[in-house]
């Protein structure tokens, strides 16, 4: 169980392990999906784009390492079940779930519609619960699990420009906690990370990812690959005794602000 | 065959003869760091250091700032860096708000709270001078919680909390990060066999304390090179033990 030295071998970590992504295609979610895979695990890409999905299970494999794909709407149920029963039926178990599928759409008290308020609780929290819902029986089952929520630092605080998001965001916080406690007694441990501003391809594209980098206090945003660091270790055996925590990893961004 | 992770880090960690403090110090060793372990009592640090590989030992008492000074200067010398420092010292007698005298609530804020500001502060200026560093204060889970049967160690830690974050902000530019890490119960050789121990296991989700080998997990990432993005955050591993 314990990992002693890690040298060239023991980065191996997660070998024999299956690890679902969703929302994987890109961004974040594939940083997070490249990392398991390089570290032994078989990284399941889940994504609304089945045809992305299966590209970058694609680009993963002529890495040399070992991907699967799914494709579905994490809001329905149904399509939860089916990806879930694909994955299994492919790769016989799954011992980790990412949360990383979601909406970070502009919005503002005044504009905000019933439409675009509900989708996007729609896909950042419902979409968990379900999800986390979908694997449980599946992990208390192996008495194993690890479940990896991203949430944000915009959960904590007051959000003009993305009222819904942050909203969703912090509710996931408390989904994330309530799933720890029921699922804490299996073996099988829910947490979360906060991440701030990070150097994605769509966020190199906008004009904010700048002036965050001036903001923020270690004076650079984090690289995907960064970020997938922290998930990783909480998806890890090295992650034994945390429950119902959320990780903010900031670049001091949320302590110069709080 | 790739280098192990710590491989050429030296590591300072105070308290870390037994308990949570050497299972950091063999952790980082078994993953290639160098160690030195500072302790109250010098023939207790000497021993512990002598069941590690690379690892050697400085007698230091944490609230004296010349003692830790000196201390730091020894093991510059000696391996002309120092990246990451642990700071785990800390003493946790049980006493009731109307027992705690007043030499008992100082004594607490010297080794719990003032040494972690000197242990810090005499550290800092050697990692921002080679752009790097991992600050790593162990705190707990009491920090967040009433504590009637210990309210000066739950308010020592509680201190910590923002100590950590100020140092965090203060070295931010300089690539040293600085983070907390908050156990609940831990079965140390101390705590086992402890009637406090025996009553909080069924009220911990997880259903069992955590071994000081789970905490040295938490502070050993903390102090690695795979974080690179979070400062001034305090990590809270207590099995899921509801905050009330």
């Amino acid at each position: 169980m314990r990992h002693g030295a890690i040298d060239g071998m023991s980065e191996k970590e997660f070998d024999g392990q299956v690890a679902v992504v969703t929302g994987a295609a890109g961004g974040i979610g594939f940083a997070i999906a490249k990392l398991f895979a390089e570290r032994g695990a078989t990284a399941s890409v889940w994504d609304v784009d089945s045809d992305a999905a299966a590209a970058a299970a694609k680009r993963l494999k002529d890495m040399g390492l070992k991907a699967h794909s799914a494709g579905l709407d994490v809001t329905d149920e149904e399509q939860i079940f089916a990806a879930r029963d694909a994955t299994l039926a492919d790769c016989g178990q799954i011992d980790i779930l990412v949360n990383n599928a979601g909406l970070y759409p502009e919005g503002t008290i005044q504009d905000m519609t019933r439409e675009a308020w509900d989708r996007v609780f729609a896909v950042n929290v419902t979409g968990p619960f379900f999800l986390m819902r979908a694997l449980m029986e599946h992990m208390k089952a192996r008495k194993y699990g690890r479940m990896v929520n991203i949430v944000t630092i915009d959960a904590y605080m007051a959000k003009q420009t993305k009222p819904h998001y942050a909203a969703s965001k912090a509710a996931l916080l408390s989904v994330m906690k309530t799933y720890a406690i029921e699922l804490a007694p299996h073996g099988i441990l829910v947490n979360g990370v906060s991440p701030g501003a990070v150097a994605t391809e769509r966020a190199k594209q906008s004009d904010w990812l700048e002036s965050y980098s001036k903001k923020t206090p270690v004076g650079y945003t984090a690289e995907p690959e960064q970020m997938a660091e922290y998930i990783l270790f909480l998806a890890s055996k090295r992650n034994m005794f945390m429950a119902g925590e959320c990780i903010i990893a900031s670049g001091g961004f949320y302590v110069a602000s709080a | 065959m790739a280098n192990a992770e710590f491989d050429r880090r030296v590591a300072v960690v105070t308290g870390g003869a037994s308990g949570i403090g050497f299972a950091i110090s063999k952790l980082l060793t078994e993953r290639g760091a160098t160690v030195s372990i500072w302790d109250l009592d010098d023939k207790v640090a000497g021993e512990a250091a002598g069941r590690l590989e690379r690892a050697g030992h400085e007698a230091v008492d944490v609230t004296d700032e010349a003692a830790i000074r000196a201390a730091r200067d020894r093991v510059l010398a000696e391996h002309g860096r120092c990246d990451i420092l642990i700071n785990n010292a800390g003493i946790y007698p049980h006493a009731t708000l109307h027992e705690i005298t007043v030499e008992a609530w100082d004594r607490m804020f010297d080794v719990d709270s003032k040494s972690v500001f000197l242990a810090t502060r005499a550290f800092m200026d050697p990692m921002i001078a080679q752009r790097y560093g991992r600050v790593v204060t162990i705190v707990s889970e009491d920090a967040y919680m009433a504590k009637p049967s210990i309210a000066h160690y739950a308010a020592a830690k509680a201190s910590l909390l923002s100590l950590i974050k100020t140092f965090a902000l203060e070295l931010a530019p300089h690539q040293v990060l600085c983070n907390g890490l908050a156990p609940g119960p831990v079965a140390t050789e101390r705590a086992k066999g402890q009637a406090w121990l025996a009553e909080r296991i069924p009220k911990i989700p997880v259903l069992r304390a955590a071994e000081p080998e789970d905490m040295a997990e938490y502070a050993v990432f903390l102090a690695s090179d795979r974080n690179r993005f979070m400062t001034g955050e305090t990590i809270i591993a207590n099995g899921g033990y509801i905050m009330m």
